[in-house]
């Protein structure tokens, strides 16, 4: 059986995120930095939205939070737990499964519908 | 507007279901992003009053992030995931209440307050066995 497809515009938020956090951990005004430059500024995310998204995350057990004081200022900085690595290699899995689908859809060429 | 309504949108999510916790650390985060953004253009040479405007528009509309949060069902507070729970317990809480605001002798408003305890201990006892007797069925 064919498996369905993830709702995946709404999960790019969160594979973005897991993606860059894989990397090391970040305060959200960082990461929505780090989104811009990895993503050559084509994806443009209304900046507060990550917020729900990382909480939500962290409620999910992919993501812990903890504050931090950095250059007199708080801050509360995201990592990557265990379970977050899985999700996001669950995520990505989604991901070039769809990118191949329709990678494969573009390069064939065009029939009329019969 | 040069600063978002950051006490309007605290209400809005309270509103919304969204837990105490996670409101009091998203505004927080919220009003600390938008910081960074000011001070950002500030240093880029952007004049205040139009780095507060470009801040306000580059964090987005609060009513998206509320509606964003909103949609999520683990940000929300335990009563608002637990809404049949809050229902059964509320009315047994409100009674406990309105018997404290009946003027009764010492003696009959103690008895209706270990009456009170008594049933709001049963119900919690019996939802407790109840909820142990789905675990175990449910393997």
């Amino acid at each position: 059986m064919a498996r369905s497809n993830p709702p995946f515009m709404s999960g790019v938020p969160e594979l973005l995120l897991l993606r860059l956090l894989a990397q090391r951990e970040m305060y959200g005004y960082e990461l929505v930095r780090s989104v811009r430059v990895a993503t050559r500024e084509s994806i443009a995310l209304g900046e507060g939205v990550i917020y729900p998204v990382l909480h939500s995350l962290e409620k999910s057990g992919s993501l812990s939070a903890s504050r931090k004081s950095v250059g007199g200022r708080s801050r509360v900085y995201y990592a990557l737990t265990r379970r977050g690595q899985a999700r996001l290699e669950e995520l990505q899995g989604e991901w070039q499964r769809i990118q191949d689908g329709v990678r494969s859809a573009l390069e064939e060429p065009l029939h009329a519908a019969t | 507007m040069l600063r978002p309504d950051f006490i309007g949108f605290r209400d809005e999510l309270r509103d919304s279901g969204v837990s105490a916790a996670v409101i009091r650390r998203m505004v927080s985060e919220l009003e600390d992003h938008y910081d960074d953004l000011v001070q950002a253009h500030c240093g880029r040479g952007l004049d205040p009053d139009e780095s507060r405007q470009l801040a306000v528009s580059e964090l987005g509309e609060l009513s998206g992030i509320r509606d964003v949060a909103a949609r999520l069902p683990e940000l929300r507070s335990f009563l608002h995931r637990h809404p049949l729970l809050a229902g059964c317990a509320s009315p047994l809480l409100a009674a406990g209440h309105r018997l404290q605001a009946i003027n009764m002798d010492p003696v009959t408003e103690h008895a209706a307050r270990w009456m009170t305890g008594a049933v709001i201990s049963g119900v919690v006892t019996a939802a407790m066995f109840l909820s142990l007797q789905f675990a175990i069925a449910l393997g």
